[in-house]
């Protein structure tokens, strides 16, 4: 093994001084002079036909363009149905209709607050449940099945007949904001060579670019986009959000304009997770081991697909979790409606699989009479076996290792002990993939420069504010043989840089600093400039992903009996994600995303009203706060991937996944095996549950 | 949000002001600011002397009306002689609210959900009203503020040996209330409010026909069924601790 000394420690963020002395520059931090303030026409209504916009009287220096002002009206994605500007079928309240630049934002939404829209008002698909109905309105030609995913291996109904418990339930999750403190906001202008500068909150620079092109009708040479600094994505700036507006004002105009999310907007609007119904039936033998799964899920996409095909597929190829076992079924449909749309948001569909799957596993534990971890234990995955869709697992897998230390941790032996008989304890264990998965591009490119200082460091990825940056200052260092401090990161613009895609998907880390390490062998050869380039490697067999971090969760709660409240007082866990570069930063993604997903579990939801959210502020949307956030504690084990940059794997959504399972399991042995099987827990099936034991 | 800010000095030059303008009394703003429950015109009370000390006096705790629950909190004599009022003020909002927020804001809300009116309410405070002339109101008999008096201090009386305040949120800090309760006893004088389950705080001073006087609604909080059970097991506890 090679020496380290700037990997595998923790370094401190980079990004640490500007961002604790407030002299970071996020996006509406960009004031400059003549800058339009834009607004958005919305529709008032979730479904209805457009028949025409009535513009009020503009005064000079304000602007108003519909659909017919956008060169090629469509936002790329996977399916690119999703128009810029809603010009006849609207599909969702809050759905774009015009846009409205003035000179100040109150006289921007006082025009938009004039502006008259003629409608034929539609039923509305309220969700799943109604888009499913034959005699619901269909939101695009074809119904309102966005898209399926269908995988058989073994034969599931032969085992099933073969096995000796059966145990078998439906689940129901929320839809979830990612809830970043920096609401989604883009500022643009005409630079100084003529170029449209698209300056944003963003994951990916280039989708952005994209994404003008297609409505502004300009060439790819013509736009320059980059990300200012990003107060968090977590998926929820993945694609457009409110990039568009501006870059359309600004080409039609060569005026500056900036378009700011209001916290409303982004409650309503901003993207979402998928709110899912789950089912799984799982068969075991006498002894533990798990025969058969049959599992199916039904994903709420909203009125646009964007990425939740791809959130369907990823959730169910982690639905059967980190087991191996022969026989699986797997069944997904995804599903337009009324709603704003969903799209990717940490965890990509797993969490919802896992609160499904884990719990039953562990209901079926007490059936067997074995021990939440013991029942991992025997089915638990290893290198070399096949996953739920028949691909081989290729790469290094270090889930025993880590249920064998999280078996030593003092958590673990509390939970056996059980001094307290007020606390409940569960467990529970995440899987997840990083890199985008097969067939879709997966290339980071990397430019090194020596410099007089040291060496900067390119790429168009963007850290969004997961640290990324940091450590992929580490990787440079240690590649370069060098210190941090010499090691200047420059990330997130298309300028100079080649398209290296999203930060999404676990990536970043283990592509981008793999094409360091190239780039840097070259340097280090002598060359003064050296470009890296890295593909994710995908799946050789019948798989999506091939890259997976595994994550075991445990959960200590106490219940509140006057109001049922569930209070999680310790969250323990051990992670096994290859070869870390920087704990702390590790743990800040682990402690941050279990954060996040004691909201899902507890108190996080938007509920839509005839395709309105009853949610449109922080004061009901319920975020945990830091008086919410438990005790939390994280260990690792280090099984060195081979392929990874220094040994290491992606992470950064692990967190997510086996929250919720935990801690429902943990109430569940409070309880009396109270099952719960939806999010949020609700207090009232508590209080119920109390009354009766 | 445009409005014209007025900064008088004294009572008696608020009170003109009010007069004038018809404007709106403005004390840390926590809540008309946010909610933009204002008029044209903000007539802001800080700088009046005299509003911000908690006294003891012989059977009353003077509280003045911008005293904040800050302080409120950090007040050995509330939490000594008032503690239900205390627990309200320590699981109001989160600290950056407390520092600012007020009680005479928290009272001139008129809101179901104030929480250190159903602590005030169990313990009989007073209120000192000020139009031109100083005058004093039983809390239970304000039902709304009339157009132009000003609260100047809350007056809380020591004679209840045990007082308690509860509180059901969403969450453990920043959190409206789904309902509250606090009750105090003096001997064989109970009083107990309960806050979120009609259109205002609900006083009532016999624990077995709380339940009867409260009507919850459906709403994003809750259910009237969630909140009727809470109510029932607060009621519980409280009259337990009470020695009831
Ligand atoms: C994030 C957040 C969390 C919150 N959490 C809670 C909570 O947990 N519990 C809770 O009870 N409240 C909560 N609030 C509401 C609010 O903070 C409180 O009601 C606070 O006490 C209001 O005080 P203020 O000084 O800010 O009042 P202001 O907003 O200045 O005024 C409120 C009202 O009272 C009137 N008023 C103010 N002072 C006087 C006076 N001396 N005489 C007559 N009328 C007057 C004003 O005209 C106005 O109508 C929260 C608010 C926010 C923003």
């Amino acid at each position: 093994m090679k020496e380290k000394n700037c990997v595998g420690v923790s370094a401190a963020r980079l990004d640490g001084p500007d961002k604790v002395t407030g002299r970071a520059v996020y996006t509406a931090d960009i004031h400059m002079e003549g800058t339009l303030e834009v607004s958005l026409v919305r529709s008032p209504v979730a479904h209805a036909m457009l028949k025409g916009i009535r513009a009020p009287h503009l005064p000079d220096g304000s602007f108003l363009f519909t659909a017919s002002d956008i060169a090629d009206n469509h936002i790329p994605s996977i399916f690119s149905e999703q128009p810029v500007l809603a010009s006849d079928h609207i599909r969702y309240q809050g759905e774009a209709l015009a846009i409205v630049a003035a000179p100040t934002k109150e006289l921007a939404d006082k025009l938009v607050s004039k502006v008259e829209l003629d409608l034929d008002v539609l039923q509305t698909v309220d969700g799943i449940e109604d888009a499913l109905k034959e005699d619901s309105p269909h939101l695009f030609e074809n119904g309102n099945i966005c898209s399926t995913f269908h995988s058989e291996k073994g034969d599931t109904e032969k085992a099933f007949t073969e096995c000796s418990l059966i145990v078998e339930g439906s689940f129901e999750t929320p839809v979830q904001i990612h809830g970043f403190m920096e609401p989604e906001a883009a500022f643009c202008c005409i630079d100084d060579k003529g170029r449209l500068s698209i300056v944003s909150s963003t994951q990916n620079a280039y989708s952005d670019l994209y994404t003008a092109a297609t409505a502004t009708g300009r060439d790819h040479e013509t736009i320059t986009s980059r990300a200012a600094t990003v107060g968090g994505g977590f998926g929820g700036k993945d694609g457009n959000t409110a990039q568009v507006y501006p870059a359309v004002v600004t080409h039609l105009t060569g005026k500056r304009s900036r378009f700011i999310y209001s916290r409303e907007e982004n409650i309503r609007w901003g993207m979402k997770r998928h709110r899912s119904l789950t089912h799984a039936k799982i068969g075991f033998s006498k002894d533990g081991h798990i025969l058969a799964a049959d599992c199916s899920m039904l994903l709420d996409t909203g009125a646009y697909a964007m990425l939740g095909p791809s959130v369907l597929r990823l959730g169910i190829e982690h639905f059967t979790g980190a087991y191996h076992i022969p026989n699986v079924k797997l069944d997904g449909k995804l599903l337009y409606t009324n709603h704003a749309p969903a799209s990717a948001m940490r965890g990509f569909g797993a969490p919802q699989a896992a609160f499904a799957f884990e719990n039953l596993l562990n209901r079926a534990a007490a059936k067997l009479g074995l021990d939440q971890l013991e029942i991992r234990k025997i089915n638990a995955v290893h290198k070399g076996q096949k996953g739920p869709m028949g691909g081989e697992n290729e790469h290094e897998i270090g889930l025993e290792e880590a249920l064998d230390k999280f078996a030593q941790s003092p958590f673990y032996m509390e939970m056996k002990n059980n001094p307290v008989p007020r606390y409940g304890y569960g467990l529970a264990v995440g899987m997840m993939s990083s890199g985008l998965g097969k067939h879709v591009p997966d290339t980071c490119h990397v430019i090194i420069d020596r410099t007089e200082e040291g060496f900067t460091v390119r790429t168009s990825l963007v850290d969004i504010g997961q640290g990324s940056q940091t450590a992929l200052a580490q990787i440079a260092a240690q590649a370069l043989g060098t210190d941090v401090c010499r090691i200047d990161m420059q990330m997130g613009q298309t300028d100079g840089n080649q398209d290296s895609g999203s930060t999404a998907a676990s990536r970043s880390t283990f592509v981008c600093g793999n094409a360091i390490i190239q780039a840097a062998q070259k340097i280090k050869e002598g060359q003064d400039h050296a470009e890296g380039v890295c593909a994710f490697p995908e799946a050789s067999g019948e798989a999506i992903h091939t890259y997976f971090a595994f994550m075991v969760q445990g959960a200590k709660v106490k219940i509140n009996p006057e109001s049922g409240a569930v209070d999680p007082v310790w969250m323990h866990s051990t992670t096994e994600t290859g070869c870390v570069i920087n704990p702390t930063l590790l743990n800040g993604q682990i402690f941050g995303g279990i954060a996040m997903s004691l909201g899902m579990t507890l108190s996080e939801q938007i509920r839509y009203r005839n395709g309105i959210t009853l949610e449109n502020s922080l004061a009901n949307y319920i975020l945990p706060s830091s008086m919410d956030v438990p005790r939390l504690t994280n260990d690792f084990v280090e099984k060195e991937e081979p392929t990874g940059p220094f040994g290491a794997k992606g992470m950064a959504e692990l967190p997510t996944v086996a929250v919720a399972p935990a801690v429902t399991s943990a109430v569940s042995s409070l309880m009396g095996g109270l099952e719960i099987n939806r999010l949020p827990i609700d207090r009232m099936e508590i209080l119920k549950a109390g009354r009766k034991a | 949000m445009s409005y014209r800010l007025h900064i008088p000095k004294t009572l008696q030059e608020a009170v003109q002001i009010k007069k004038e303008t018809g404007g709106t009394y403005l004390a840390a703003g926590t809540d008309i600011l946010v909610n933009h429950r204002h008029k044209d015109d903000l007539i802001a009370l800080e700088k009046i002397p005299g509003l911000s000390s908690i006294e003891e006096e012989k059977d009353y705790v003077r509280i003045g009306s911008l005293v904040t629950f800050n302080q409120l909190e950090k007040s050995s004599l509330v939490k000594e002689k008032l503690p239900a009022l205390w627990q309200a003020a320590y699981n109001t909002a989160g600290p950056q609210i407390r520092n600012r927020a007020t009680i005479g804001g928290n009272i001139g809300c008129f809101s179901p959900a104030s929480d250190s009116v159903t602590a005030l309410l169990a313990l009989d405070a007073e209120v000192e009203l000020f139009d031109g002339k100083t005058c004093r109101e039983k809390l239970e008999n304000l039902h709304f503020l009339d157009n132009t008096a000003m609260i100047t201090s809350v007056l809380v009386p020591k004679r209840f040996g045990f007082s308690a305040f509860e509180k059901v949120g969403k969450r453990n800090a920043m959190s409206v209330s789904v309902i509250n309760m606090a009750l105090a006893r003096n001997g064989s004088e109970v009083r107990i409010a309960t806050g979120c389950m009609g259109p205002q705080v609900i006083l009532c001073k016999d624990p077995s026909s709380v339940l009867e006087f409260l009507y919850p609604i459906n709403d994003r909080w809750g259910t009237i069924e969630y909140k009727t059970a809470v109510a029932r097991k607060l009621l519980d506890k409280l009259t337990k601790e009470a020695g009831l």
